[in-house]
């Protein structure tokens, strides 16, 4: 378990079949598309990470908590029940598993006051504590999760990546929970994707515009589309996120240190990790081609890196159109009819 | 309030309530008593109550025990309030480790606003074979059943640490022994991951182990203590199933408020009373525990652990220098459990055996059941679909041991 991945229930029992996903999907694409069914499951990520802002935790903490929310979803749908409820419960348990127990009310007012500009939250502390049963239920009492964030740490420190570089893999990690990546693949998969994305795909982008990557279409396209600052403050896990713009200039993303063992230093970069510090157009520092060729030398199989590159990159252009205001709306077409209608004229009103 | 009515107009949300989902998901959980006969009540602690409890379905003929956590409100109408920290400790980590010599659980149930786990059944416990032996006058145990014991405990262990997980609660009435012999370390109700921890573990728990079996770094206060205070425990259990009695026996001094821990005087002098004063020598960064300033206070007593174990049963050299090793002030010099497993001791006859009982003539009462509880066997008998066979208030028959 906690020191073998393989033989953990995250592992044998939560690495999942894709169908699984979209059939909990379906009640909700009903009403409305895919998009907007992922912008408002954003909305929900987004109160989870503010509200471990505002507590304090840990970054694993708080994808401990969005695990377990995404894990309800492959098995409910978002219409049949109260997102809210389920969000202030997945971070009441996380806690508690990682160590860090919050009292209940503490959620409790937390979420109401990140709520204010959807409903607000109504339920006291016995509908909290009640649910609690219900999403252990869901989760089938598996309650230990893997983060890629150890992976990735031990890897930058083997690979002697440049501080910056690490650090801005840590924020592709901290996105990587928009998406659902954590119920495919295994963590070090993902950390390994993280790295493959800053070292390769942007690496490349940066140095040859005629987008020759491994990141696809789409992720080009947004990279090199780069800006809408929308997301500014609603970084995951606390964090600003990396968005485009930062991808094109490394140094400006690096405004927070990932907490543990970032203690790979540019010092011994040698060869990976020539001049890093320019802020011209020289800068990015990663030899694309030593990093090519680290990543075809792994015993991973690289194709499933590139699918989860691929995954992560795709939220980015979701996420460039995505406005915090026009969640309720979203809910709303999601919540309000009884009868399926067309999506798309019922949210866009 | 306002406030928030103002905005639910605003955007004229419909009320999102669950009654639907909760409805579903009430309707195809199935009932304790539908899957389990309960056998009668084990026993009770702060966490709630244990039962025993055999399955309904025809092919399956194991026992259980059915740990059964409080509601989280005593009295008339249960109701929540969370799920306890050490219940959510206990699933998660039972839920992720398998090994014969950890307590297997086999399900989860939720029912009656309480958790219960069902963990496959033991029928002893060191606390209770250790009475058994002492009472009504002491008969030592074999040296082969005490080795099988320390063994298999030190293997449940390994496996514990070698997975980042720290016991903290180990004493002989944790470790389970199956009608077989074989050693199940139970109640992992205290039990942590160590990996890189998030918090200091000081701050989660301030007071862990049962005073008996607690290491000299947590009585002098240390605040990032490691698993080698699981293997000061199995030192403890070692000397206490050689002689029977705790090997350190001290009163435990009462906490007064529950932002400071008492320093714990008595038992540090149960402690040095049989291995001599610490010195900087034998523990170098003794003087970084926080209570160090109060050993000056104590007065000199030699290292008497070797002569005192000259006197007990067992002849081994070896077992002493185990002993010695699990023993060690220093949580840094102290033997580990992989270390232990390998220890010459092992290697000498009696060899140690996976059913410690084995080629013995001593036969153990069953665990001792009860109707009185009035919780789940009402519960059982509400239920009236299966009745539930008799049990004797009285079962402490003795049973002829078969071995195999």
């Amino acid at each position: 378990m906690a020191a073998n991945f393989w033989t953990s229930s995250h592992c044998t029992h939560w690495i999942l079949d894709r169908r699984r996903v979209e059939d909990a999907m379906k009640e909700d694409l009903e009403y409305i598309d895919i998009d907007t069914l992922t912008k408002i499951k954003m909305w929900y990520y987004n109160i989870i990470g503010k509200i471990g802002k505002r507590l304090q935790f840990r970054q694993q903490v708080v994808a401990t908590a969005i695990v377990y929310f995404k894990r309800f979803y492959t098995k409910n749908s978002i219409r049949s029940t109260d997102p809210s409820l389920v969000a202030a419960t997945c971070i009441y348990l996380a806690c508690k598993i990682e160590e860090c127990p919050q009292h209940i009310k503490h959620i409790i007012q937390e979420m109401k006051h990140a709520l204010v500009n959807l409903g607000g939250f109504d339920y006291d502390t016995f509908k909290v504590a009640e649910f609690e049963f219900y999403l252990l239920e869901e989760l089938e009492f598996y309650l230990i999760v893997y983060h890629p964030y150890r992976d990735l740490t031990l890897i930058a420190k083997d690979l002697k990546l440049e501080e910056s570089n690490l650090q801005t893999a840590w924020f592709v990690l901290n996105d990587s929970y928009r998406t659902d990546v954590c119920l495919f693949y295994a963590p070090h998969m993902i950390a390994l994707a993280a790295l493959y994305i800053i070292c390769v795909v942007h690496a490349e982008q940066y140095n040859d515009n005629n987008n020759n990557g491994g990141g696809g279409g789409s992720g080009h396209s947004v990279i090199s589309g780069g800006s809408s600052n929308t997301m500014d403050d609603s970084g995951l896990l606390g964090h600003n996120s990396i968005h485009l713009a930062q991808l094109n200039s490394p140094n400006s993303a690096a405004n927070k240190t990932p907490g543990a063992g970032g203690g790979a230093g540019g010092a011994g970069g040698g060869q990976n990790t020539p001049t890093t510090s320019s802020s011209s157009t020289e800068g990015h520092g990663i030899n694309n081609r030593n990093m090519v060729q680290w990543f075809a030398d792994l015993n991973v199989d690289i194709e499933e890196i590139i699918e989860i590159t691929q995954e992560i990159l795709s939220l980015y252009t979701i996420w460039k159109d995505y406005e915090e205001e026009h969640v309720p709306a979203m809910m709303q077409a999601l919540k309000m009819y009884s009868e399926p209608t067309t999506p798309q004229s019922q949210i866009m009103q | 309030m306002e406030e928030q009515q103002e905005i639910q107009e605003h955007y004229d949300l419909p009320p999102m309530n669950m009654t639907e989902y909760k409805q579903k998901r009430d309707s195809c959980r199935q009932k304790i008593a539908s899957k389990y006969d309960i056998l009668g009540f084990i026993s009770s602690g702060t966490y709630g109550r244990v039962y025993k409890a055999k399955s309904k379905l025809k092919d399956d003929n194991k026992e259980y025990a059915i740990k059964k956590f409080k509601p989280d409100k005593e009295g008339e109408a249960a109701t929540y309030i969370g799920i306890s920290q050490s219940a959510c400790r206990e699933i998660a980590l039972c839920r992720e480790l398998h090994h014969e010599n950890i307590v297997g659980l086999e399900e989860v149930l939720l029912e009656d606003k309480s958790i219960h786990m069902v963990f496959e059944y033991a029928e002893h416990d060191l606390l209770q074979i250790i009475g058994f032996h002492s009472h009504p006058e002491r008969k030592f145990m074999s040296e082969y059943t005490i080795k099988s014991f320390l063994w298999q405990l030190l293997n449940g262990v390994a496996y514990l640490h070698a997975n980042w997980v720290m016991h903290r609660d180990l004493k002989p009435a944790n470790i389970l022994v199956t009608a077989n012999g074989v050693v199940k370390v139970g109640d992992l109700g205290l039990a942590r991951l160590f990996y890189k921890p998030l918090q200091p573990l000081f701050n989660g728990d301030k007071v862990v182990v049962t005073i008996w079996y607690r290491a000299p770094e947590l009585l002098l206060g240390s605040r990032h203590y490691t698993k080698a205070i699981d293997i000061w425990a199995i030192g403890c259990i070692f000397a206490e199933l050689i002689t029977l009695r705790p090997i350190f026996k001290g009163e435990e001094a009462k906490v007064e408020n529950k932002k400071t821990v008492p320093f714990q005087k008595n038992q540090l002098q149960k402690i040095f009373d049989i291995l001599g004063n610490p010195t900087k020598e034998r523990w170098p960064t003794i003087d970084q525990q926080p209570e160090y300033p109060n050993l000056a206070s104590f007065r000199q007593t030699p290292n008497v652990l070797r002569s005192l174990y000259q006197q007990w049963p067992i002849k081994s050299e070896q077992g002493c220098n185990l002993l010695a090793a699990m023993l060690e002030y220093d949580p840094l010099k102290r033997i580990t459990a992989e270390e232990a497993l390998n220890h010459p001791y092992f290697q000498e006859d009696p060899k140690p055996g996976l059913d410690s009982f084995a080629g013995q003539p001593v036969e153990f009462p069953l665990r001792r059941i009860t109707n009185e509880d009035k919780d789940m066997r009402a519960t059982a008998n509400a239920q009236k679909a299966h009745p539930v066979p008799t049990v004797k208030d009285d079962r402490l028959t003795k049973r002829p041991r078969v071995d195999a």
